[in-house]
């Protein structure tokens, strides 16, 4: 498990046009790391995330996946490797209920195949299916409203379903963007004991979000980045006392 | 918004577990009875209608549910509009009836033949437009669908041109010759146990799942893991392949076809069965065609403009204030009823 | 020969360039794809007719009536079917094509399914040019095409009202922000593009037999002239109306008429798999 990082970015650099979102940045994430990305508003960690995810293109730059090269590939493919992302804006299957929407979530573990399209997906395969639906059901903890159709919960609803959603494909990676946004107290602490939960079953997971004290509370390691450049890589404690990255925040309005 | 659905939520919270599956249930036993009872009517029916015109609806009706049931492939599960569904079934049908009364095909190979020839252009055309958005994918149905037109009308040496093709040969199965319209109704309605299988197949597979994934947010559905396009692709060629076998049913009923058949007329009446019953479900596909044919048929044999206007408003009417069409209606009674 | 062919081109291409002219303002501003526009290209051509050969009044007045009832049609139609459907977000295209429907045969039930034919204004007088030979009357609607590029232009890129237009098509909260109201824009926007479309079918009715169907055919050249030139550009209906335009004629002209139309769509399906959003285009939002 040690040795070689799930994830390993390197030279990342995005362009728009003239002006630069994503300088040079690289980093490395290891398996069973939960690992943060913060940065003043407009900082590029968006863009930073689609690039890891193959929602845009790289301008130079190379993203490693288990040792393979993924850099610009398609998204859908990507996600099929092992890599999960959330939205930020809570994209969901508005009209399925929940439990649909997981369902769907979970789609690369559904019994596939030609024969199984004509005669059924059989009792013990079928079963096995709706078993892991189920459980992440519950893991999620949207267990009482599976029936409600995913458009009409409330947001912190949503965006658990959100996760739910992105877990079906039982990624290695988790990719969660700004799953705090918008959240209560209770709500982010319920979010925060759910992502804990996630990497304590093995999986990575990369988080970018505004929320410092969630963020510093449950990351293992925590990335900062500024103007596009990445200005300080390590445990909480350190960053939090980096003063560059104090700087960074001080010289714009902090979140 | 629909109170029913925040209804049951208020129960779920107070219980474990909703009401919702023992409501299916109820409505799963009374739903299996109804598709028997159809079933039976729809095979012991027509024995007793003595009249040729209503056998002549029948059949034609038969093969716009073979027509409509396909295109719901794209329209219902892909919640794609598409406009030149006509042109696909001209193919299938200038194919199979040219191969066999030029090339001595039989019925059932000529058939395969324009299915397959359907196919062919579906996938030809479906693979790269479907990349495309919603918008741009209507309008390259819908000037396919003339494209295919102009040809069938232009293409003199083979297709004979607008003066239409006679002398299509009755279909022959093993010895028998479907001569007579009762005959012809129970071939068709075949075919139509068979596409609705499919049918129902995709709706209940993890295609089906797929679909309506890529039909409500294709980026997440993507983000998942789902190659939407082969799916797409994949639905579209189903759904052509349908019309390419209507059009040869249609074309050995007929025993003559024209350009005039397979124009954006067509199309649009099709697509207009398709709302009017209601998309995306396996009961709408039927009702449309059942109730908008005899209209269809009677404006070709008195004046035509009543019933297209008829269709111009009903087709309003329907994405205004009945977007899920009959069934859509009739579920949310049923729903209405459940509590 | 050429020059004739060209000159019969520049006549047809000055029609599209109208008619397209009025769908891209639309499709430019409130974001559809108005086929209904076939039945008002229609609607100008017979009241135009009407008001010559029943009215006895001058070509002016048929101009003149026939804007209004475009204007009437167009705006009419905004109001009672596309916005409702918008409000609903269901597909306007199919909403517009159902206009289409209904609006063709309660013309046919009407007017008669007859092809109807008047002489032009200015009769037969001709005028040389080169080696071709054009109508007077054709020449003059040429005139007014080629007037009617930079007046639209200016009209949305200099008055007030045009540039709330404009703005309104980039960015529909913004301008709502800032007072632009989206009625008054929709209102004006379907008003002067269904006008241009009736002027084009008034324009059109003395030249060609034309029954209740007519301006279907050049709804739909007219619709690949946007796309081709690219949706919602002025500069994109110029270059897409000498392409086709002329493209069609000298398809027409050298090979034959039923594959110019052909000879169009294909270019129309090239476009939309290379370059959706047209030469001129901005990119779909």
């Amino acid at each position: 498990m040690s040795g070689r990082p799930m994830l390993r970015v390197e030279g990342l650099r995005r362009q728009f046009g003239g002006f630069v979102a994503v300088d040079d940045v690289s980093f490395e994430h290891h398996h069973g790391e939960i690992l943060g990305l913060v940065g003043p508003n407009g900082a590029g960690k968006s863009t930073i995330f689609n690039l890891v995810s193959g929602f845009i293109r790289p301008t130079a730059g190379k993203v490693e996946y288990r040792g393979r090269d993924i850099t610009g590939m398609d998204f859908q493919e990507i996600a099929r490797l092992g890599i999960a992302r959330s939205f930020q804006l809570n994209k969901l299957f508005g009209g399925l209920s929940v439990e649909e929407n997981i369902r769907i979530g979970c789609h690369l573990h559904e019994p596939a195949g030609l024969r199984r399209f004509f005669f059924g997906q059989g009792r013990r395969a079928r079963h096995a299916f709706e078993e892991r639906v189920e459980s992440i059901i519950e893991h999620v903890g949207v267990q009482e409203l599976r029936y409600q159709r995913a458009d009409e919960l409330s947001y912190g609803d949503q965006k658990l379903l959100g996760i739910g959603v992105t877990l079906g494909s039982d990624p290695d990676l988790v990719m969660l963007d700004e799953p705090f946004a918008g959240m209560n107290q209770t709500e982010t602490l319920r979010c925060a004991e759910l992502v804990r939960g996630i990497a304590k079953s093995g999986k990575s997971v990369f988080l970018v979000d505004h929320n410092m004290r969630a963020i510093m509370g449950i990351c293992d390691r925590v990335l900062v980045l500024n103007f596009g450049k990445l200005v300080a890589d390590g445990a909480p404690v350190e960053v939090q006392n980096n003063p560059a990255v104090i700087e960074s925040y001080l010289g714009r309005r902090a979140c | 918004m629909s109170t029913p659905h925040l209804q049951v939520a208020k129960h779920a919270s107070a219980t474990s577990r909703p009401a919702e599956p023992e409501v299916r249930a109820a409505t799963g036993h009374v739903k299996r009875a109804a598709v028997v009872f159809a079933l039976l009517v729809a095979v012991a029916g027509p024995l007793f209608v003595e009249s040729t015109l209503i056998q002549h609806f029948l059949v034609l009706i038969g093969i716009n549910v073979i027509l409509v049931l396909s295109l719901d492939l794209v329209v219902g599960m892909l919640g794609l509009s598409a406009l030149g569904h006509a042109g696909f079934m001209g193919i299938g049908a200038y194919t199979s009836a040219l191969l066999v009364m030029n090339q001595g095909f039989s019925f059932l190979g000529g058939l395969a033949a324009g299915t397959a020839m359907a196919t062919f252009f579906g996938v030809l055309i479906g693979y790269p437009s479907l990349r495309l958005g919603g918008h741009f994918f209507v309008v390259v149905t819908f000037i396919v669908g003339i494209v295919f037109n102009l040809l069938f009308t232009n293409l003199v040496e083979i297709t004979k041109g607008p003066m239409g093709l006679p002398g299509i040969p009755a279909p022959e199965i093993g010895g028998y010759v479907f001569q007579d319209k009762l005959s012809y109704y129970y071939l068709v309605l075949a075919f139509i146990l068979l596409v609705l299988f499919i049918k129902w197949r995709v709706h209940v597979s993890r295609m089906g799942r797929a679909l309506t994934a890529i039909r409500e947010e294709e980026d997440l559905a993507r983000a998942v893991g789902i190659r939407s396009h082969r799916y797409k692709v994949t639905a579209f060629a189903l759904s052509t392949a349908g019309a390419g076998m209507a059009g040869a049913l249609y074309a050995h009923y007929l025993r003559f076809i024209g350009p005039a058949s397979f124009d954006f007329l067509h199309s649009f009446d099709l697509f207009v069965m398709n709302l009017l019953g209601g998309k995306g479900t396996l009961l709408g596909p039927i009702i449309g065609p059942a109730l908008l044919t005899a209209i269809d048929q009677a404006s070709q044999l008195f004046r035509p403009e009543p019933a297209r206007i008829l269709f111009g408003v009903c087709l309003i009417l329907i994405i205004i204030y009945m977007p899920s069409g009959i069934m859509g209606l009739v579920r949310l009674l049923d729903r209405r009823k459940a509590l | 020969m050429l020059t004739q062919v060209l000159l019969n081109g520049l006549f047809a291409a000055s029609l599209y360039c109208l008619v397209a002219l009025g769908l891209t303002l639309i499709l430019g501003v409130m974001d559809i794809a108005d086929f209904a526009q076939g039945a008002t290209y229609m609607l100008g051509a017979f009241v135009a007719f009407l008001t010559v050969t029943e009215l006895g009044f001058g070509f002016h007045w048929a101009l003149l009536l026939a804007i209004l009832a475009a204007i009437a049609l167009g705006v009419a139609n905004n109001h009672f079917i596309y916005q409702p459907v918008m409000r609903r977000s269901a597909s306007t295209l199919i909403a517009a094509l159902g206009v289409l429907l209904i609006v063709q045969n309660v013309a046919v039930m009407v007017f008669g399914s007859d092809f109807q034919t008047y002489s032009p204004p200015f009769g037969t007088n001709v005028v040389e040019i080169g080696a071709g030979v054009i109508p007077v009357y054709k020449l003059t609607v040429i005139g007014i095409a080629v007037a009617a590029v930079p007046l639209v232009w200016a009209f949305l890129s200099k008055t007030a009202t045009g540039k709330a237009i404009r703005a309104m098509s980039q960015n529909k909260e913004g301008a709502a922000i800032v007072g632009i109201g989206a009625r008054e824009v929709s209102l004006i926007t379907f008003a002067l593009g269904s006008a241009l479309v009736g002027l084009a079918g008034a324009l059109a009715s003395p030249v060609y037999a034309f029954d209740a169907f007519f301006g279907a055919d050049a709804i739909v050249k007219a619709f690949t002239i946007v796309i081709v030139g690219g949706m919602g550009s002025i500069a994109g209906v110029l270059v897409g109306v000498a392409i086709i335009g002329f493209g069609e004629n000298l398809v027409s002209g050298y090979i034959s008429t039923e594959y110019s139309t052909l000879v169009t769509f294909v270019l129309l399906i090239a476009v939309l798999f290379l370059r959706p959003h047209g030469l001129f285009g901005k990119r779909y939002a």
